[in-house]
C-alpha cells in the first residue's frame, strides 16, 4: 500500500512519524521533569522544612533554656515571658512536625520530643517555683542540676534523634530525587536516541524510496523528453516539408486556376464548334443518303457486269472446246501431211507434185496449229481476264455491299454524331459553367492554402519552441536525476 | 506469231496451188523436231516410214526397260522402243508419239512432236567425238529462226544397229536359259 503513496503522502508520513516521536520524547521529558520537580518540591517542602523545623526546635530549646537560665539568674519575669514564647514556638513546631511526619517513626519521635519537652517544662516550672520561693540559690542550683539536667538531656537526645532522622530522610529523599532525575535523563536520552535512529531510518527509507521513485519518474521524463524531442524534430521537419509542399501546392493551384480558365474558354469554343458540327453532320447525313442510293445503282450495274462476264466465260469455254477440236484436227492433218510427204518421197518423181500438196497441207496444218495455239493463249487470257474481272467484280460487289452497309452505318453514325454533338454541346456548356465554378472554388482553395501555409509556418515556429522547451526539459530532468541519483546520472 | 483468220489461211493455201512451183534454192533436208524428256532433238525424215500419235501398244513381259511393247503399223507388227531410254535417259511412262524406221520395221517412241523442219543442208553441223553429249548423235541442227534451240540430230541407223545388236544378244542368251 505504501508503494502506491504519493510523494507528498510519503513525506507527510515521515514528518508525522518524526513529529510524533518528538512529541512522545517531549511528553516523556515533561513527565520526567515533573517527577524530578515533584521530588525536589517534596524534599524542599517536607524533608528540608522538617529539618529546618528540627533545627528551629533545637534553637527554641536553646532559647527556652537561655530564658530559664536568665530567670534563674535574674529572677526577672521577662525571661519567663521569653520562655513561654519559646515554649509556644516549640509547641507550634512540634505540631507542624507531627503533621508533616509521614511515617510512624516520625510521629513517635515527635511525640517523644513533645513528652520530653512537657517533662522538661514540668521540671522547669518546679525549679521556677523554687526560684520564686525564698529558697537559696544553691538549692535552686542543685535542683537545676539534679532535676533539669537529665530531662534536658532526654529532650536534647530526642531532638537530636529527630534532627538526625530528618537529616537522614532528607538525604534519602535527595538520593531518591537524584535517582528519579537520572532515570528520567536516561529515559529521555534513550527516547532521543530512539527518535534519532528512527528519524535516520525514516530519512534513509524516504531518501531511498523517494529517490527511486523520483529517479524512475525522472527516467520516464527523460525518456519522454527524448521521444518528445524526436517528435518535435519530426514535427519541425514535417512542418518545413509541409511549408514547401504548401508552396508547391500554391503554385500548382495557380497553374490550375489558369488551366481552368483556359478550359472554360476551350469549352466555350468547343460548344461553338459542336453547334457547327451538328449542322455539318445533318448535311453529311443527307449526302450519305444520296451516296447510298448511288451505291445501290452501282450495285445493280455490277450485278449486270458479273452476269455478262460469266456469260463471256461460258462462251470462252465453248470456244476453247471448239479450239481443242481444231487443234486436234490440225495435229492429225500435220501427221497425215508428214506421212504423205514420206509416201511422196517414196514414190519418186511421180510423187513430187503430191509432195508439194502434202507440204502445203503440212504448212497449213502448222499455221493452223500455230493460230490455234495463239488463239488458245488469247482465250486463256480472256478467260483469265474474265475470271479476274469476275473475281474483282465480286470483290467489288462485296465491297459495294460492305459500302452499302457501311453507308447505313455511316448514316446511323451521322445521326449518332448529331445526337452526340448535341450532347457534347450541352456537356461543353456544362463544362464551361463547371469550370468557372471550379475556378472560383480554386481561388477559394488558394486562399485556404495560403491560410494553411501561414498556419504551417506558425506550426514550424511552434515546433521549434517545443524543441527548445523539450531540450530544456531534458536538461532539467538530467539535473534532477543528478540530484536524486548521482551514480545513475554519472552512468 | 500474228493471229490469222481462217480466210487468210484458206487464201494462202489456194495461192500455193495457183502459183508456179517454187524453185529449189539448194540442197535441203527434211527433219522431225521432237523432244525427249523435254530436251529438243531432231530426226531425219528420210529414215522414217511413218509418224503416229496415240498408237495403242501391247506390252510384253520383258526385262528390257526400254522395250515398250508391240504396235501395228499399216498391217505390220513392229516392236516399239523408248528412244529417250536408248539415248540414255531414264524410263518414264509411255511416250505419246511413235515413228517407224524406214530401214527396219522398228518403232521408236518419243515424248513430244514440235513439227516438221525443212532446212538447208548446211544447217547440219558435225560434232567432234569430244563434243558429243549423247549416244547416237553425231550432228547438230541449227534452225533458221534465231530464237530456235539447237537440236542434236539423232542417227537412226546407229539406233537401229544398237537395237539389233541387243536383240541378237538377247536371242543368243535366251537358249542358255
Amino acid at each position: 500500500m505504501i508503494q502506491h503513496w504519493t510523494f507528498g503522502q510519503k513525506i507527510s508520513a515521515g514528518f508525522a512519524a518524526i513529529v510524533s516521536l518528538t512529541i512522545l520524547v517531549g511528553v516523556v521529558t515533561v513527565y520526567a521533569l515533573r517527577s524530578v520537580v515533584e521530588s525536589k518540591d517534596r524534599i524542599i517542602t517536607v524533608n528540608a522544612q522538617s529539618l529546618v523545623d528540627a533545627e528551629r526546635l533545637n534553637g527554641r530549646r536553646d532559647e527556652k533554656a537561655a530564658a530559664f537560665r536568665g530567670f534563674l539568674l535574674t529572677g526577672e519575669e521577662r525571661y519567663l515571658e521569653d520562655l513561654r514564647e519559646s515554649r509556644r514556638d516549640i509547641a507550634a513546631i512540634l505540631e507542624r512536625l507531627k503533621r508533616n511526619a509521614a511515617t510512624a517513626e516520625g510521629q513517635r519521635l515527635a511525640q517523644d520530643i513533645e513528652r520530653a519537652e512537657a517533662e522538661h517544662q514540668g521540671v522547669i516550672e518546679r525549679v521556677i517555683a523554687l526560684r520564686r520561693s525564698s529558697a537559696s540559690i544553691e538549692s535552686v542550683g542543685r535542683a537545676f542540676d539534679d532535676q533539669v539536667g537529665p530531662v534536658r538531656t532526654r529532650l536534647n537526645s530526642g531532638i537530636d534523634s529527630f534532627v538526625a532522622r530528618e537529616a537522614r530522610q532528607l538525604e534519602e529523599a535527595k538520593q531518591t530525587g537524584t535517582d528519579s532525575a537520572s532515570s528520567a535523563i536516561a529515559l529521555v536520552v534513550g527516547m532521543v536516541a530512539a527518535a534519532v535512529l528512527l528519524a535516520a531510518a525514516l530519512a534513509f527509507v524516504l531518501a531511498r524510496t523517494l529517490g527511486r521513485q523520483i529517479g524512475t519518474a525522472v527516467g520516464h521524463v527523460q525518456s519522454s523528453s527524448s521521444e518528445l524531442q524526436a517528435t518535435a524534430n519530426q514535427q519541425a521537419t514535417g512542418a518545413k516539408e509541409q511549408a514547401t509542399a504548401m508552396a508547391e501546392i500554391n503554385t500548382t493551384i495557380s497553374e490550375l486556376l489558369a488551366t481552368s480558365r483556359q478550359i472554360a474558354e476551350s469549352a466555350q469554343r468547343v460548344a461553338q464548334i459542336a453547334e457547327q458540327t451538328v449542322g455539318a453532320a445533318r448535311s453529311g447525313e443527307s449526302t450519305v443518303e444520296q451516296a447510298h442510293e448511288s451505291i445501290a445503282g452501282i450495285r445493280r450495274q455490277v450485278d449486270l457486269i458479273v452476269g455478262h462476264m460469266l456469260e463471256l466465260g461460258k462462251k470462252s469455254q465453248q470456244i476453247g472446246a471448239v479450239l481443242d477440236i481444231v487443234s486436234e484436227l490440225a495435229e492429225q492433218t500435220n501427221i497425215l501431211a508428214i506421212n504423205a510427204t514420206i509416201e511422196a518421197a517414196g514414190a519418186g518423181d511421180a510423187g513430187k507434185r503430191f509432195a508439194v500438196v502434202a507440204d502445203e497441207i503440212r504448212e497449213l496444218a502448222d499455221r493452223v496449229a500455230g493460230s490455234t495455239k495463239e488463239i488458245r493463249g488469247l482465250i486463256d487470257d480472256v478467260r483469265s481476264a474474265v475470271n479476274t474481272t469476275v473475281m474483282a467484280t465480286e470483290t467489288g460487289s462485296k465491297a459495294v455491299d460492305t459500302g452499302t452497309a457501311q453507308f447505313g452505318e455511316v448514316t446511323t453514325a451521322f445521326k449518332q454524331i448529331a445526337g452526340l454533338v448535341t450532347a457534347t454541346t450541352e456537356a461543353a456548356r456544362e463544362i464551361e459553367l463547371s469550370t468557372k465554378q471550379q475556378a472560383s472554388g480554386v481561388e477559394q482553395v488558394n486562399l485556404a492554402i495560403a491560410n494553411v501555409a501561414q498556419t504551417t509556418r506558425e506550426t514550424e515556429v511552434s515546433a521549434g519552441q517545443t524543441l527548445d522547451t523539450v531540450s530544456q526539459l531534458a536538461s532539467l530532468s538530467k539535473d534532477l536525476l543528478r540530484l536524486v541519483q548521482p551514480q545513475a546520472a554519472m552512468a | 506469231m500474228r493471229a490469222r483468220s481462217a480466210a487468210d489461211l484458206r487464201a494462202a493455201f489456194d495461192r500455193a496451188f495457183s502459183e508456179p512451183p517454187r524453185a529449189q534454192r539448194g540442197p535441203s533436208i527434211d527433219l522431225l523436231a521432237v523432244r525427249l524428256r523435254g530436251a529438243p532433238f531432231a530426226l531425219p525424215l528420210s529414215g522414217v516410214s511413218g509418224l503416229f500419235a496415240d498408237r495403242p501398244l501391247t506390252r510384253l513381259p520383258t526385262a528390257a526397260p526400254d522395250f515398250l511393247g508391240l504396235a501395228s503399223s499399216r498391217g505390220i507388227v513392229v516392236p516399239v522402243y523408248d528412244l529417250g531410254a536408248l539415248l540414255g535417259y531414264p524410263v518414264e511412262g509411255a511416250p505419246r508419239w511413235l515413228i517407224v524406221a524406214a530401214s527396219t520395221a522398228v518403232g521408236l517412241a518419243f515424248d513430244a512432236f514440235d513439227g516438221a523442219l525443212r532446212l538447208p543442208q548446211d544447217a547440219i553441223t558435225p560434232q567432234g567425238p569430244r563434243e558429243r553429249t549423247h549416244m547416237h548423235v553425231r550432228d547438230l541442227v541449227r534452225p533458221s529462226a534465231a530464237d530456235a534451240p539447237l537440236r542434236p540430230l539423232i542417227d537412226l541407223d546407229s539406233v537401229i544397229t544398237a537395237v539389233r545388236e541387243r536383240a541378237r544378244q538377247d536371242a543368243v542368251s535366251s537358249p542358255r536359259e
